[in-house]
């Protein structure tokens, strides 16, 4: 893992525990990170996990690829051609699809180290604490400049139409320029999110449950991005 | 096809040669007749199977032998040299906790591993780490206790514990309150 | 009538030690290290699946399972599997020489599917093969050509609840006429004159989810051929004589040709009763096919769909009390799903209609209850055995009773609880050890109950408190389901060292160190003299099945027993080597040996039993005891179901997430009275573990099939047990010792009760949390999911 250019580059063989041990778990403009490894798997999974199976698998579970969507990543992929750049929202093309041609090799996922004032959370929770797929995940990634909304990133497990990791731009389109608040969030939530959010109802639980906390997890998310970056700390 | 493969486990060096799928929970359990690592479920999820490769927690179950070349691997019978018990081992024979005793092994060797990283864990860390490992008796409580009290062995030095002399002190004996 | 001198012996210590505080006794309810504690903290190799290292040219067994949850078999076609590489034989119904049953209580279970299958995990053929990975490939190319039936997966598809009438339906058990197994009934007093008179009338509906035990170690045995045509089989089983039973059935040989241990278990719960009997049987036609030992080792997802599971509850309970508060009649129709085969099945229906009114006095009941097929996994035993499901049903109904009637839900319930000198719902005196009074002092004294009740319905955040109780009796041992009695061989070797032998197994609940410490007390021996050896039909008395809370209660009397007899003949004989005025001077400090007001004038222990051998004093004996016969009325439910019961009070401190109606318990409190701890170190794991595992089937846990009945939840992912992370930071356990006089210093047992109340304390405090009426209804299910409760907030209008 290395910092170049401006960019913070991870190798994708590097496991969530490497992960942990770097700036990534410190300093608050990567907080969603903290968020991720707390509701990964359990602990020991950590040690063998790694971002690029992550990335590559292109499953509603990939919470680090979820995560990395609200960082605007990029792909990094190499074969005996050479080396392609792919963002990661396109390279996730579909439950378990990705862009990933069948002589490449995912080499190293990078994206823009944020500005100071800046901040991410990841929402995850289920029936129990750990070992858990999530009724929903979310990833939120929010700049704030004097209270004003500079830059924000949503990302969900599944949006309207493809079912794997995806942004929210119509939210994050509503969001971005204005004056951060409760209510802006909350209108945000409850009537922008439905319109470009759908839900599957399975044997776990229904598409209505998922879909409110789609709503939930927006609020919260959006909320602790804003704690963060006025504490300053995780 | 076959792989040659130099491991080391519980300070021993092996030479083996693994077809290339063949799990180190295998390996362990029936090559090497290691059989305090456990497979309770074949998927990672449920941690019996846990042992140290390099020093760090692994799912025997998810990993293939044939990758391990040149690794050193550690299991609960290797924790503590021939007639010693571990201060890990001691503090969970204290701690009352065990039950069944299917899920204890993995349960010690992720607080070995904890210990390692951090001698002494506060109580959200032994949480964290030892929750790697399911119990369905329900011993986690004592568990934690006991991985606390393993920190405090250490921390004073007690590493090692001469296993006759625990025989002879806990055997079937009355103990606590 | 005479009593049998075994139940004199035993009235005999109770009456002598009643008094006597347990904690001036010297084993019995203290801390004991148990037996096999440093075998296991050693990681020795005390499981099934750990013994395959010995067996050198073992064969493996690969059980292939059904395509349908339902269907007739036309043909079964294995020539291909045959041909696959390490394959040495394909078994199939045919080839059983025996009878092709493994059915529990009723022989409605082939062990190999014949003419049908009725669940996912019917097996129609073993492959038999050098390696398990040979087994499951060619496992795959054995081609049975089915005839789709209608797949039923939920119990109201074949019953209908209102007048519990059978459904017309394609029959599960077509040879049986009906699908409908057992039917219990209680019929006492006069409801409907009952329900007239009544002030307030409750009424709701209830459901309870098919819990998986997911016990950690997954089912696995090993049957050797003896030399002698007989067979050796190691199984992870909890009942070695049925296991015995049912593969001697199976092969067509005497019982004494087939043996069978149990080695330590990975967990039980009720899980490894019945699955044991079948993979014991598997391996065993395999190794006596091939001459080879044969291993039969399962995965977690053929665990999770090969062995029985809880019985899933529906129900309709109506109560009536009167204005002042006093229970006048419960009425209420239940039907217990047992999937694809009997099982346990008719048991657990029984337990479950005795229990089915709850620890109070109850004059007037009808009680309609039915035990029925669908094609969902089996259902049989299981920690509980059919309480745990009426108990949701009943404490949920006391609370919403309270509520209707303005009563705080403890002063509602004191009001009707059994006492001292109360008759059960059956008409049943209950003369004595009745400790629920006491337990529930307890527990409302150390849970902080009076001020958190008040104090929490004041908060009014998204994150709401709730504190909620729940109480439960449950009868020990398996009462009129037959004849029940427990057997324990005390061996004293010359040098003074002692074997322990019983059939009864253990699966980490440790009774076997309840026993070792009651004959420890009895004797004046250290616990540490003890050897236990492990349950073997071969070499073991027939103990009787370990299940049922029943070891402590019937094994300690039986121990205690054995032991009283060879204490009485080495008083006196030691009173004779030491002079004393009598024998009952005698003072056993093992190793010294002394008269009572002659502590310096001693023999030891060595010496003592020495002299048996020239004196010709045998120190051997075999312990039996036998429980008085249970009374039950089929037509009014009536009589004496069980000898004695425990009781228990739980309390559950939560925090519900209003938005995400997520539940989390912070705190607990179980107080149970089980006449005397003998094992306290055992006893407190069973309080604290009992209520995770009970906290589990509250909030988390559910075995759910698709419409085509297969199972989606076959890992310990998609099933979700409690984690480490998820158990509250204190659970308080406190016992309660109402002895009874027929338990082994007034024991009773805690394997059962310490699972039975949990979840319906948990939903009650999920109520006060939430503090809405309408929400307090609606709350009649579990497991109380966080979109289960959110889903109840909704309709309850209190979502935003």
């Amino acid at each position: 893992m290395k910092i170049e250019d401006g960019k913070v580059r991870i190798g994708a063989t590097t496991t969530l525990y490497e992960i942990s041990r770097t700036f990534l778990h410190s300093d608050v403009r990567f907080a969603g990170f903290v968020d991720t490894w707390k509701k990964f798997g359990t602990l020991a999974i950590r040690f063998s996990a790694t971002i690029g199976g992550n990335v590559v698998a292109g499953t509603q579970y990939s919470d680090y690829a979820t995560l990395l969507l609200a960082y605007n990543a990029n792909v990094k992929a190499v074969s005996s051609r050479g080396e392609r750049s792919i963002p990661l929202e396109k390279f996730i093309l579909d439950k378990r699809i990705t862009d990933l041609r069948p002589d490449e090799l995912v080499k190293e996922v990078e994206f823009a180290i944020p500005p100071q004032g800046s901040s991410s959370s990841f929402v995850k929770f289920d029936r129990r604490e750990l070992l858990i797929a999530g009724i929903i995940t979310g990833a939120f990634f929010l700049t704030l400049e004097e209270g004003k909304i500079r830059d924000v990133k949503i990302a969900f497990d599944m949006v309207k139409g493809k079912r794997a990791p995806a942004r929210s731009h119509e939210v994050e389109g509503f969001l971005l320029g204005k004056t951060f608040s409760e209510d802006l969030i909350e209108k945000a939530a409850e009537e922008v999110l439905p319109t470009y959010m759908e839900r599957i109802t399975d044997w776990w639980t229904t598409a209505e449950y998922r879909l409110d906390m789609s709503k939930v997890a927006l609020r919260r998310g959006l909320l602790k991005c804003k704690t963060r970056i006025e504490k300053g700390v995780i | 096809m076959s792989f040659k493969v130099n491991l080391k486990v519980n300070g021993k060096e092996h030479v083996l040669e693994v077809p290339a799928h063949e799990r180190l929970v295998d390996t362990l359990r029936y090559r090497l007749g290691l059989t305090s690592v456990k497979e309770g479920c074949g998927r990672g999820e449920c941690g019996t199977c846990i042992v140290l490769v390099n020093g760090l927690p692994r799912h025997s179950c998810l990993t293939l032998t044939a990758t391990l070349d040149g690794a050193e691997v550690l299991t609960l019978e290797g924790l503590a040299p021939e007639g010693k018990l571990h201060a890990i081992q001691l503090a969970y024979l204290e701690t009352r906790g065990v039950q069944c005793g299917f899920c204890t092994p993995g349960f010690m060797m992720m607080t070995k591993a904890l210990l390692d990283t951090h001698p002494e864990p506060h109580q959200e860390q032994v949480k964290e780490w030892l929750s790697s490992v399911l119990c369905r008796c329900g011993s986690y409580h004592y568990y934690f206790a006991a991985a606390k009290l393993a920190a405090k062995y250490i921390k004073e030095g007690k590493i090692y514990f001469d296993e006759k002399q625990v025989r002879e002190k806990y055997h079937m004996k009355v103990i606590g309150r | 009538m005479s009593k049998p001198d075994y139940v004199q012996i035993v009235e005999e210590m109770f009456t002598k030690t009643k008094d006597k505080p347990t904690k001036e006794f010297t084993y019995l309810g203290k801390h004991v290290v148990r037996w096999d504690a440093i075998s296991k903290i050693t990681g020795k190799p005390l499981f099934t699946a750990d013994m395959i290292n010995l067996f050198k040219n073992a064969v493996f067994v690969h059980s292939v399972r059904s395509k349908y949850a339902h269907a007739k078999i036309k043909k079964i076609d294995y020539s291909e599997a045959l041909k696959y590489p390490g394959v040495l034989k394909v078994i199939t119904a045919r080839d059983i020489p025996g009878i092709n049953d493994v059915g529990y209580v009723l022989p409605d279970q082939p062990l190999l599917a014949d003419r049908k299958v009725r669940f996912i995990g019917d097996t129609v053929a073993l492959i038999v093969a050098e390696s398990l990975e040979n087994a499951r490939d060619a496992g795959e190319l054995v081609n049975v050509d089915y005839e789709p039936l209608p797949v039923y997966t939920d119990v109201l598809q074949v019953m209908d609840l209102n007048g519990l009438t059978e459904k017309e339906h394609v029959l599960i058990h077509d040879e049986r006429g009906s699908d409908v197994l057992s039917r219990y009934k209680i019929r006492v007093g006069d409801v409907e004159k009952a329900f007239k008179e009544a002030s307030v009338v409750v009424e709701n509906k209830y459901r309870t989810p098919m819990q998986e035990h997911a016990y950690l170690e997954p089912e696995a045995a090993i049957a050797i051929p003896e030399p002698d045509g007989s067979v050796t089989i190691y199984a992870k089983t909890q009942c070695p004589f049925d296991t015995r039973k049912a593969v001697s059935n199976v092969l067509g040989l005497p019982f004494n040709m087939v043996r069978v241990v149990a080695p330590a278990l990975g967990g039980g719960f009720g899980g490894a009763e019945d699955v044991g009997n079948e993979i014991a049987a598997k391996a065993a036609l395999a190794a006596l096919a091939l001459k080879r030992t044969a291993v039969v080792l399962h995965t977690r997802e053929e665990s999770i769909i090969g062995h029985t599971k809880r019985h899933p509850m529906v129900a309709k309970y109506r109560h009536a009390a009167s204005k002042d508060g006093t229970l006048l009649a419960v009425d209420a129709d239940i039907v217990l799903d047992t999937g694809a085969y009997a099982s346990l099945g008719p048991f657990v229906g029984w337990r479950a209609v005795v229990h089915s009114t709850g620890p109070y006095k109850v004059r007037n009941a009808r009680v309609d209850l039915a035990v029925v097929y669908t094609n969902r996994v089996p259902a049989g035993a299981f920690r509980g055995f059919g309480n745990p499901q009426v108990t949701f049903a009943v404490e949920r109904q006391m609370d919403l009773l309270a509520e209707e009637l303005g009563m705080d839900p403890v002063e509602f319930r004191l009001k009707n609880i059994l006492r001292n000198g109360d008759r059960t719902v059956h008409g049943q005196l209950l003369d004595h050890g009745v400790g629920l009074e006491d337990a529930i002092k307890r527990a409302l004294e150390i849970s902080g109950w009076s001020e958190k009740r008040k104090l929490y319905s004041t908060l009014k955040g998204p994150a709401r408190r709730g504190i909620g109780i729940a109480l439960m009796y449950h009868g020990n041992s398996i009462g009129a389901e037959g004849a029940d009695f427990s057997t324990v061989s005390l061996i004293i070797q010359r040098d003074g060292s002692i074997i322990f032998r019983t059939g009864l197994t253990d699966m980490g609940q440790g009774s076997l160190q309840g026993l070792v410490n009651i004959a420890a007390e009895i004797l004046g021996v250290p616990p540490s003299y003890f050897k236990i050896e492990p349950p073997d039909t071969a070499a073991t008395p027939d103990a009787g099945p370990t299940v049922a809370s029943r070891s402590t209660a019937m094994g300690g009397n039986a121990t205690l027993v054995a032991a009283y007899k060879i204490r009485q003949r080495l008083n006196k004989l030691a009173a004779e080597m030491l002079g004393c005025v009598s024998p009952e001077d005698v003072v056993i400090e093992a190793p010294k040996v002394y008269c009572k007001d002659q502590p310096d004038h001693h023999i030891t222990w060595k010496e003592l039993i020495e002299q048996t051998f020239w004196k010709g004093i045998p120190i051997q004996e075999f312990g039996y005891y036998r429980a008085p016969p249970a009374e039950w009325h089929e037509e009014t439910g009536t009589g004496q179901p069980y000898f004695t019961y425990t009781f228990g009070a739980v309390v559950s401190d939560v925090e519900v997430d209003i938005e995400t109606g997520l539940t989390k318990v912070v705190e607990a409190t179980v107080v149970y009275d089980i006449g005397r701890v003998v094992n306290r170190t055992g006893a407190e794991h069973h309080g604290v573990g009992g209520y995770i595992q009970g906290m589990g089937y509250a909030l988390m846990e559910d075995t759910v099939h698709s419409e085509n009945g297969h199972v989606y939840s076959t890992s310990f992912s998609t099933y979700h047990i409690p984690t480490g992370l998820d158990i509250p930071e204190r659970i308080n356990v406190d016992f309660v010792e109402a002895g009874f006089i027929r338990g082994p210093f007034g024991a009773k047992g805690l394997g059962e009760p310490s699972i039975v109340a949990i979840a319906p304390s948990i939903v009650n405090a999920i109520a006060h949390a939430i503090g809405s009426k309408q929400a307090n209804r609606l709350l009649n299910r579990i497991p109380a999911t966080p979109d289960f409760v959110r889903g109840v907030l909704k309709r309850a209008g209190l979502a935003r």
